[in-house]
């Protein structure tokens, strides 16, 4: 049976029943009877959403192959930043267990190594300490801030 | 980054509220949306403990983030469940300078072995001497030493480089003796949620009649909740003659500590029966396994298959992985595998899964050995001691936890 997905910028996928419920989130409405029409995605590009469903239409494909598998997955998650970022976001909203826990990975794998201002500055965070705070906490853990 | 941008897009920072879905907007620079908080959380989790201390700076939520107890024990259970590459702790000596060393291995990082130093921190300046080194529970390890010039515990986390120290020169019931001779475990009470050490202090007499060194133990187990030592009297072991075996052949497996010994059972017994005395740190009771006669010559216990299992060798260059299948019941010892042929190999340390076995070589060398794919990896050792020789390793993981204001626990 084929589902209609259709992303935020309107593009329409058609996509196996057996693909699309690797997502959790598309896999309720199945079973709850709300799939007959297309189902809207307003959270996913069509960018985005094309390799999600690839990755799931690869772990049907290649279920039994666990060596094939992972040579997909490694290959599939080497992708810039923004374009991690957004298989994250996705794979969260659709509730994808597999990609979320590799993007995780992935971006904690990217965040390891940074410093605290590189990590400020790549996820837009604002630092909302003194700098009197901030040497505090730095001072308890020196050592974490030695090579 | 400019104010106007940040406005533009609906994705904003927000503690305390869970966000499903966030309407997202690329931006054309290195600057990426924010994050979800659930999000954060499961990306933060799979961070080693120096990024995470690292960055507390970052923002005040993260630092709270990294403190909170729940928090804490979801890192723990995510790095306990990661079971390919664990890192691992050897005890050993150099016989040089007569000094113990921790060495802590990266398989992250290479691979190789180094020193866990720990001579800098605040722990380092107490500790002067110490002596041995206990199993890893939620990411602490027990260390035994001198401290302050008396003997004594540490629960350490190495991974966060704070400890708390148990003396145990304090108790009255607990006389002053020397290092040697003496046996500890260092335990967790999964239904008190307790950290637990146990000591026993071994008395030997000699028998005038049949000339037979008796053994007395006494044993004290300190509780980290009720911050004291009790002494356990009365229980059978005080009426067997057991002499712990004084090599680093324990092990702690699912809340009970097991070391191996000999049992001296009747006067005019010829030899003596190698058993497995274990203590129960819930319930606080021993009791004596025993082995059967063809585990010969040496023995090391070890876990394999979440079952207690022991690896029998020494005969030739094969290593025998035995398992209990039904733990307390002797006759479910069973032979699981045989692995080898090795050459250059002295002996085994430890099983690490079920997959790898980390042994010692001729030339004190540590080699990491897969039992599935037969490939033998050598852990590189880099800076001092110059002789190092291996005595025990144990599986470690790392962990945030600490004992400063609450204990936080994950069975």
């Amino acid at each position: 049976m084929a589902l209609e997905l259709k992303s935020s910028d309107n593009k329409i996928f058609e996509v196996e029943e057996l693909v699309a419920v690797q997502s959790e989130t598309i896999k309720s409405l199945v079973e709850d009877g709300c799939a007959d029409n297309v189902i809207p995605l307003p959270n996913v590009d069509s960018k985005t959403l094309e390799l999600v469903l690839d990755w799931c239409k690869n772990h049907v494909d290649m279920k039994l192959d666990e060596e094939k598998l992972k040579e997909y997955e490694d290959k599939f998650i080497e992708v810039d930043q923004a374009v991690l970022y957004d298989l994250l976001l996705a794979a969260n909203y659709l509730n994808i267990k597999d990609l979320l826990n590799r993007a995780c990975q992935k971006v904690a794998d990217m965040l390891k190594g940074k410093t605290p201002e590189q990590i400020r500055e790549t996820l837009n965070i604002v630092n909302d300490f003194s700098p009197e705070e901030e040497e505090e906490i730095r001072k308890e853990n020196l050592w974490a801030f030695e090579e | 980054m400019s104010q106007s941008k940040m406005s533009n897009t609906s994705s904003k920072w927000r503690w305390g509220r869970r966000w499903r879905s966030c309407r997202l907007r690329l931006s054309s620079n290195n600057n990426l949306p924010s994050l979800p908080e659930e999000l954060l959380e499961e990306i933060l989790v799979r961070l080693p403990v120096k990024s995470l201390l690292r960055f507390r700076c970052v923002q005040k939520s993260w630092s709270t983030l990294v403190q909170n107890p729940t928090f804490i024990a979801k890192h723990l259970r995510h790095h306990q469940t990661k079971t390919k590459n664990p890192s691992i702790l050897v005890e050993g000596l150099d016989k040089i300078e007569d000094l113990q060393y921790l060495l802590q291995s990266h398989p992250d990082e290479g691979g190789g072995v180094r020193v866990l130093d720990f001579k800098g921190d605040s722990m380092g300046r107490l500790l002067t001497v110490y002596t041995k080194m206990f199993a890893c529970i939620n990411g602490i390890i027990c260390i035994a030493g001198i401290l302050r010039g008396h003997y004594g515990f540490i629960l350490w986390n190495p991974a966060i480089r704070k400890g708390k120290i148990i003396p145990y020169t304090q108790s009255p019931n607990c006389p002053p003796d020397a290092l040697s001779g003496l046996y500890f475990a260092f335990g967790f009470d999964q239904n008190s949620n307790d950290y637990k050490v146990v000591r026993v202090v071994e008395h030997k007499k000699k028998s005038a009649e049949n000339s037979i060194t008796r053994y007395c133990n006494a044993f004290y187990v300190y509780s980290l909740r009720a911050e004291c030592w009790t002494q356990i009297f009365g229980t059978p072991i005080h009426h067997n003659n057991i002499k712990l075996h004084s090599c680093c052949n324990e092990i702690y497996f699912n809340g009970v500590h097991h070391w191996i010994g000999f049992l001296n059972s009747e006067p005019g017994d010829s030899y003596d029966h190698h058993i497995i005395l274990s203590f129960d740190m819930s319930h606080e009771v021993f009791q004596i396994i025993r082995f059967p006669d063809m585990f010969f010559p040496n023995k090391t216990l070890a876990v394999f298959n979440d079952c207690l299992a022991c690896i029998v060798y020494g005969i030739n260059e094969y290593i025998d992985i035995w398992v209990m299948r039904e733990y307390g019941v002797e006759d479910s010892w069973t032979k699981q595998l045989v692995v080898g042929h090795l050459l250059g190999i002295q002996r085994p340390l430890q099983l690490l899964g079920n997959e790898e076995i980390l042994l010692v070589d001729e030339n004190q060398t540590l080699v990491l050995y897969n039992i599935g794919s037969q490939e033998i990896k050598i852990l590189q050792r880099t800076g001092y001691p110059k002789i190092f020789m291996p005595r025990r390793a144990i599986v470690y993981v790392e962990s945030l936890v600490s004992f400063t204001g609450g204990i936080v626990f994950e069975s």
